[in-house]
Formats: C-alpha cells, sequence, structure tokens
C-alpha cells in the first residue's frame, strides 16, 4: 500500500462518484415526480375525467410525436459520445434541442387556442394552464440544459469515459418526455 | 464580505429589474402580485449569482474555469463555501438566530395575551405577528437539526470527506436567506394573516404579503428538497469502509429517513402553494368553489406535505437525542433495530395520516375512521424509539452533563406531546378541541419540546467539537433546569385553555380565561429570560472556554477521532470501520481500525 | 488527441433505441384511437402509460444503472 493520501481519494472518488450522481440525479426525479404527482391529482379531485370536447386532438397528439422524436435523438446524442462520435453528438443534440422548440411552439399554439375555448376561470382550464405551465416550463428548461451541452461538446468537453454532463441532461430531458407519457393522457385522453 | 455585498447589491437589482418589467409589459402597479413574483424570482437568481454560483459553478457551463471563493477563517461562513463544516455551522447560527427572533414575536404575543382585551395589538396586527412568528418556527424546526447537524455530523460520523454534492449543499443554504428576507419584508406589502398553513380562500384574496410568503416558503423547499438529495446520496454512496448500514450511528439513520421525506413530500407544500400563486395571479379557479374549485383541495395537499414535515423535524431530534444518550450513559444503545425499524415505520406511516387535521374540515365522513385509525398506530413506531431511549438510560453510568439533562426533559415533553396527540387523532374529541389552545400547547410540546430541545442539547454535546472549546458546565444546567421547567410552566395551562374552548389565532378572549393566560404570560417572559443565560454561556464560551480536546465525552463514533475542530476534508486517510458504534464496556469491541492513519502517508 | 469512434457499437446501440423509439410510436398510436374510440378508456390507457414509462426508464434512462457500479 506506496498509494499516497490524494492518490487514495481519487481512487475512491472514481468509485463513488458515477453511482453518487446517478443515485442524485434519479432522486431529483423521484422528487419531481411526487410535484407532477400533485398537479396531476389536482385535476382528478377537482374535475374527474371530464374533459372538454373543444381540445385539439391532432394537435396533441402530434406534438407527442414530436417530443417522443427528440428523446430518440437524445438517446441517440449521448449513444454517440459514450462511442466517441462527437460530430454524432453536436448533430443530435441540435436535432434535440430543434424538436423541443417545435414541441414548445405547438403548445404555446395549442394553449392560445384552449384559452379560448375554456378559459382559466373554468376548473378544467385551471389545470390544463397548470400542467402545461408546469411541464412548459421543464421544456423550456430541458432545452436551456440541452444548449449548455451542446456548448460544451463543441468546445471540446466530454469523452467516451467522462461525459456525465450528456447523460445527465439527457436523462433530464427523458424525464421530461417520461412526464408528457402521464400528461397527455391526464389532459387529452381520460 | 465582498460576495455578500455583490449578492445584495444584485439581489436588489434582480428584484427591482424584474417588478419594472412586469410594469412596463403590462401596466399597474409595481406592487401587484405579478411584479412581486417576477421581482423574487429575479431578485433570487440575482442574489445566487452574486453570492458565488456564477463564480464557483455556472462558469463551468460555458466552458469557463470555475473560481471557488478562497476567502479563509471566518470571512468563509460569508461566502459559497462547499465545505460540509462551514455549512453546517451556517445553519446553526443562521436558524438560532431566527429561532430567537420567533421567540421574540411569541413574548410579544403573549404579552398581547397576558389580560383580556386588546391592548396594543389589532385583532388584525396579532394574527399576521403570529403568522410570521408560525413560519418561522416552523423552518427553524425543519432545517435546524437537519440543516446544522445533518450537514455538520453526517459526513464526519460514516467517515467521508465531505458531501455528495458540495456545491448543491452551499445552495441549498444560501437559497435560506432570501427565504428569511422574503418573509420579514412581507409587512411591505401588508404582511399575510393566514397562519403559516395559508389556507385558501384567505389566502388567495388577501394581501400582497401572502405572495411574498409564497415565493419565499416555495424557494425555502427547493432548499429543504436539495439538502434532503444529498444527504440520501451521502449516505447511500460514500460510507467508508466497512460502515455496513447496520453500524449506521444512529443520528445518521434520523438524518437519512428525515432527508427521504423531505425529499418526496415537500413538493406537495410547493404545489399547493404554486395553485394559489396561480389563483392570484394567472386567473385560475383550483380554490373558488363558485367556478368549480374545491378549497379542500389545498388542506389534502398542504397536510400531505405538512404532517411528515413533523417527522421531518423530529427523526433527525430522535437521532440527536439517542446519540447524546447512548453515549453519556455508557451503553450500547438499546435496541438499535427495532429504532431504526421505528424510524422506518415512521416514514411509512407519516405519509397516509394527513387528514387528522381535517376531521371538521366537511371532508366525506368515511375517511374519518381510518385516518384515526392510522394516526393512532404512529404510536407503535414512536414507542419504539423511545423504548430505545428508556432502555439505554436503564441502568446505564449516566454522565451528568447538560445534554444528559436536556435529554430528560426531551423525555418528559415528549411524552406529553404524544400523550395529547391522541386525543386530537380521535375524531370525538378532535372535534371538541379543534382550533383551540389545546392543539397550540400539543405541536408546541412536540416541536418544541421534541425538535427544539434537540437542536439546543444537540448544539451543547457538539459544542466542543465544532469550535474547539468547552462551555460551562454549570451554567449549561442552570439553562437545562430553567428551559424544561419554564417551558412546562407557559404550555401546561394553555391544555386547559384549550379543553375549556379558547379558540386560537385571537387577540382577545372573555375574563373566564384570565388566570390562566396571565400565568403563561409570566412564564413566557421567565422562559424567554433563560435564552440570555444559553447564548452568553455559548457565545462567551466559543472565543474563551478551556480547550475542549478532540474527544471530551469519551465517545466512540467517527467524529470523536478527529482533532477539534475537525480539519478540512475530515479524514486524511479513510477510516476503516469494523464494528459498532455504540459497544460501551463491551469487552474487545472497536468501532474503527485507527492504524491505517499512520500507515498511508508519503 | 482525435477520439476513436467505436462505429460497430454505436450502431448496435443506436439501433435498439429506434427499435425502442418504435414501440413507443406504436403504443402512443393504440393509446390515440383506444381514447377516440371507447366511452371509459381508463382501465385501457393506465397500462398503455405504464408500459411506456417502462420503456422509457429502462431503455433511454438506464435506470437499472442506478442500481449497478460504474458503467
Ligand atoms: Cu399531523
Amino acid at each position: 500500500m506506496a498509494l499516497s493520501a490524494g492518490a487514495a481519494h481519487e481512487r475512491a472518488e472514481a468509485m463513488w462518484r458515477p453511482r453518487a450522481n446517478r443515485l442524485g440525479l434519479w432522486l431529483f426525479f423521484a422528487s419531481e415526480a411526487f410535484l407532477f404527482a400533485a398537479f396531476i391529482s389536482a385535476r382528478f379531485v377537482t374535475s374527474g375525467t371530464d374533459k372538454p370536447d373543444t381540445l385539439n386532438q391532432p394537435l396533441a397528439l402530434g406534438i407527442t410525436v414530436v417530443l417522443l422524436a427528440s428523446s430518440i435523438s437524445a438517446y441517440l446524442a449521448e449513444t454517440s459520445i459514450a462511442h466517441g462520435d462527437r460530430k454524432g453528438l453536436i448533430r443530435y443534440l441540435s436535432i434535440t434541442i430543434l424538436l423541443g422548440l417545435v414541441f414548445l411552439v405547438g403548445v404555446v399554439f395549442e394553449f392560445r387556442e384552449a384559452m379560448e375555448y375554456f378559459p382559466p376561470g373554468t376548473i378544467y382550464g385551471s389545470n390544463f394552464v397548470a400542467l402545461i405551465g408546469l411541464h412548459g416550463f421543464h421544456v423550456f428548461t430541458g432545452i436551456v440544459a440541452l444548449a449548455v451541452a451542446l456548448g460544451l461538446g463543441k468546445k471540446g468537453h466530454f469523452e467516451p469515459d467522462d461525459y456525465w454532463g450528456v447523460e445527465g441532461v439527457v436523462k433530464y430531458w427523458h424525464f421530461v418526455d417520461l412526464a408528457w407519457v402521464i400528461i397527455y393522457p391526464t389532459l387529452y385522453l381520460f | 464580505m465582498r460576495p455578500l455585498i455583490r449578492a445584495v447589491v444584485l439581489g436588489l437589482v434582480g428584484y427591482v429589474a424584474g417588478a419594472w418589467l412586469t410594469v412596463a409589459v403590462r401596466g399597474g402597479s409595481p406592487s401587484d402580485d405579478v411584479a412581486v413574483v417576477f421581482g423574487f424570482i429575479l431578485g433570487l437568481i440575482g442574489w445566487l449569482m452574486g453570492i458565488g454560483v456564477w463564480n464557483a459553478w455556472a462558469r463551468e457551463w460555458f466552458g469557463l474555469p470555475a473560481k471557488p471563493d478562497q476567502a479563509t477563517g471566518w470571512k468563509r461562513y460569508f461566502t459559497f463555501n462547499t465545505d460540509h463544516k462551514v455549512i453546517g455551522i451556517q445553519y446553526l447560527v443562521t436558524f438560532i438566530a431566527i429561532l430567537l427572533l420567533g421567540g421574540a414575536m411569541a413574548l410579544v404575543m403573549r404579552m398581547e395575551l397576558a389580560r383580556p382585551g386588546q391592548d396594543f395589538l389589532t385583532l388584525d396586527a396579532y394574527n399576521k405577528l403570529m403568522s410570521m412568528h408560525g413560519i418561522l418556527m416552523v423552518a427553524t424546526a425543519v432545517a435546524g437539526v437537519l440543516g446544522a447537524f445533518g450537514n455538520y455530523l453526517v459526513p464526519l460520523m460514516i467517515g467521508a470527506r465531505d458531501m455528495a454534492f458540495p456545491r448543491v449543499n452551499a445552495l441549498s443554504f444560501w437559497l435560506i436567506p432570501p427565504v428569511a428576507i422574503g418573509l420579514l419584508s412581507a409587512p411591505l406589502l401588508g404582511s399575510f394573516d393566514t397562519g403559516w398553513t395559508a389556507y385558501p380562500p384567505l389566502s388567495v384574496v388577501n394581501q400582497g404579503g401572502q405572495v411574498l410568503f409564497i415565493l419565499a416558503v416555495t424557494t425555502f423547499g427547493l432548499s429543504s428538497i436539495l439538502g434532503g438529495l444529498n444527504i440520501v446520496t451521502t449516505v447511500a454512496t460514500m460510507r467508508a469502509p466497512g460502515m455496513t448500514w447496520g453500524r449506521l450511528p444512529i443520528f445518521v439513520w434520523g438524518a437519512f429517513c428525515a432527508s427521504i421525506l423531505s425529499l418526496l413530500v415537500t413538493q406537495f407544500f410547493a404545489a399547493s402553494l404554486i395553485l394559489i400563486l396561480l389563483d392570484r395571479v394567472a386567473g385560475t379557479t383550483f380554490f373558488g368553489a363558485a367556478a368549480g374549485g374545491d378549497p379542500l383541495l389545498y388542506q389534502h395537499m398542504f397536510w400531505f406535505y405538512s404532517h411528515p414535515a413533523v417527522y421531518i423535524m423530529v427523526l433527525p431530534a430522535f437521532g440527536v437525542m439517542l446519540e447524546i444518550i447512548t453515549h453519556l450513559a455508557r451503553k450500547p444503545l438499546f435496541a438499535y433495530k427495532a429504532v431504526v425499524a421505528g424510524f422506518w415505520g415512521i416514514v411509512g406511516l407519516s405519509t397516509i395520516v394527513w387528514a387528522h387535521h381535517m376531521f371538521t374540515s366537511g371532508m366525506a365522513e368515511q375517511l374519518h375512521a381510518p385516518f384515526m385509525a392510522l394516526t393512532e398506530a404512529i404510536s407503535i413506531p414512536t414507542g419504539l424509539v423511545f423504548l430505545g431511549a428508556l432502555g439505554t438510560l436503564w441502568q446505564g453510568k449516566l454522565q451528568s452533563k447538560t445534554p444528559l439533562w436536556l435529554a430528560f426533559g426531551w423525555l418528559f415533553n415528549f411524552a406529553i406531546g404524544g400523550i395529547t396527540g391522541i386525543y386530537l387523532a380521535d375524531v370525538a374529541t378532535d372535534i371538541h378541541l379543534q382550533d383551540t389552545y389545546f392543539v397550540v400547547a400539543h405541536f408546541h410540546y412536540t416541536i418544541v419540546g421534541g425538535t427544539i430541545f434537540a437542536l439546543i442539547a444537540g448544539s451543547y454535546f457538539w459544542f466542543p467539537k465544532i469550535t474547539g472549546r468547552m462551555y460551562n458546565e454549570r451554567l449549561g444546567k442552570i439553562f437545562a433546569v430553567w428551559l424544561t421547567v419554564g417551558f412546562n410552566l407557559v404550555f401546561i395551562p394553555l391544555f386547559w385553555l384549550g379543553v375549556n374552548g379558547l379558540n386560537r389565532r385571537v387577540a382577545d378572549y372573555p375574563e373566564f380565561y384570565a388566570g390562566p393566560n396571565a400565568f403563561a404570560s409570566v412564564a413566557a417572559y421567565i422562559l424567554g429570560a433563560g435564552f440570555l443565560l444559553y447564548a452568553g454561556n455559548l457565545l462567551w464560551s466559543a472565543r474563551r472556554g478551556p480547550a475542549a480536546g478532540p474527544n471530551p465525552w469519551n465517545a466512540r463514533t467517527l467524529e470523536w477521532q478527529l482533532p477539534s475542530p475537525p480539519p478540512e476534508h475530515n479524514f486524511p486517510l479513510l477510516p476503516e470501520v469494523v464494528g459498532h458504534p455504540y459497544d460501551y464496556g463491551v469487552p474487545g469491541s472497536v468501532h474503527a481500525a485507527q492504524e491505517a492513519a499512520e500507515g498511508g502517508e508519503e | 488527441m482525435t477520439m476513436q469512434v467505436d462505429a460497430v457499437g454505436l450502431r448496435s446501440k443506436a439501433r435498439l433505441g429506434i427499435r425502442v423509439a418504435g414501440w413507443l410510436a406504436v403504443l402512443t398510436v393504440v393509446e390515440y384511437f383506444v381514447a377516440v374510440g371507447l366511452d371509459s378508456p381508463l382501465v385501457w390507457l393506465l397500462p398503455l402509460a405504464a408500459a411506456k414509462g417502462w420503456l422509457i426508464m429502462r431503455y433511454f434512462m438506464h435506470v437499472n444503472e442506478v442500481f449497478e457500479g460504474g458503467h
């Protein structure tokens, strides 16, 4: 054991750091899940499974597919850097951001239309505002985080054995998609 | 001090910019709810960037090297310092200051209540003062023990060099000052008069100070969540070799279980407040019954957090008290496994009992019986914790020290708090006692008697570790008696008042209630005066007390095996844990092997 | 120093992701028609949403890695 104290600590940290990062992020998701659960339960407590007929179903399906597609590109971005393909990382992160923006534009469009049929002063409108707002805020922060990762990737950060920044941001993006997987039926389908 | 000044300036600039931009876009006044919301958000960002989030952290997001603050000595405490011990002390000092401030407010309330009639506070002013007292003290109870001792002790006790996410940890603390500023400046916007519970419909229609309450408390929630996340991750991934779950010091268990609750359920408080905010600023109608909303929805969401919050307050306090009891009774912690099981039982049960606060709210009657039964079931795991405390004291070699004296006071208080809780969990008696001084007395027995006593006892017990000096034992014991007796003299009369129907949250009362009220007021001033002794002893001893040495209690947990105060990054070499931490008097038992500290240095 | 691109590994992982995404798309479309076609679709939608959520957590977010060490 001729290891110096500093080297020993570095080796120990290399052991627990990846686990701590992942666990911390998942705990954050668990916490966020409670936030979403609170909003979703408000919807069912106040309006049961009622929903207005005036919801724009085709548009909602469209933006759902767009967000789903952005999850694939995010997956491909992470997979690229994990296998040493920086160009792929940059390409797929850009596509993900673009799809995220398309989703946001679609949501804003849908939101403005919806507010004419069921304004926030109605109970369904209240839930619509809260859930779309909460999820939209997460999409927005996700896009900002993806843009930060893209900027760093372009500057030459991240390596196949060191890409926690990309992994974390991409996981967050998948989480935003996952939240929509629940919110979409909550608002549009039940 | 430069980061602090920068933070204040950027915070103010952010607030003004946010409020002004809102007015520029939509007109109206800068004191409108919406303008306050955007002002607070930008102000918060400005504050955080100024204090060091930009320099120590956010620069990396743009590919720039981070420039963490290099301050040393006392200046560290005013910077974005990531050392868990610095953060623990920041929490401890901040929340003891808030405790004293909230206590001073209580003294003003007791002055008004000393005799019948309105003496110097209007009914409205009294309610606002009571609300401020309530939220400050709830914040102290939630983050005091967990923030101070959780941060300071958890890495030391498990043999780690810091928390898993040191910068997140610093962020958790530096979110607190904007919370305090937001709450304390609420009177500028008419304050808030809803108590700390902020029930709608009142909280939707009252003054703008309520918006500051909502924003500050939501920010506080974020701080709790991040703090909890950090503690859970640290305990799960950074325990020293040999520190198995079965060897975890009991305080670490308490902090861990409280952190799991804090991490998850706090979101429901945030969510319920955000819905109120939406009702105020976005025109939604969640709590407006006329348009199909439901005020009870708020109570369900609020108590889904706020009942477990009691256990976020008290689980770390259990940990503190059991540490003190086992070290100072010089015996193995009795029924360690049962106590840990009790902690887990509390975590599980605490999330399914919330509606015991709502028996008179008009919720569905068929919910009464299950919530009553589940609530009363919590006495089983809590009883296990008590069993551990009593069994450890039984036939122990009790060391007559201040923390142990306080532990006896704590046992007495918490027993009263627990037993009176049964009357409030029971539907029939609760309907009579709801919203009376009985409730006030009960929760002060659990929260002050349980958690604040632990905060104070812990601040004595770990004082030598934190400062390297010893407090004055004689003054400490005088205060322990003063606090325990004074506290009981204040709150026992309130049970009588409550049983006899005196409602809380009212500044005035009929002549019938005069005697016990006058008694409680006088006792409150005696209790309050005792805190001068507390603060004086600790402040003086921190500078002039005799050197304490590394292990004045001859205790076995890891923090006592280090110098006082411990050096930066705690352990020169990671300790190797080989046995249980509390095997006092067990022949040949060892908690941690020390020879590693000698062998590895080059 | 330039990175070595592991093209074979990349292609197989990418194919897996696209296959999962295909399943997600199918489930979404099924979900949509169930909702439009049935009167009280709740019992059908819950398992569909759960299946989608599981696919995302398992294959995109690698939830199993939390319970293992290393990569
Ligand atoms: Cu409760």
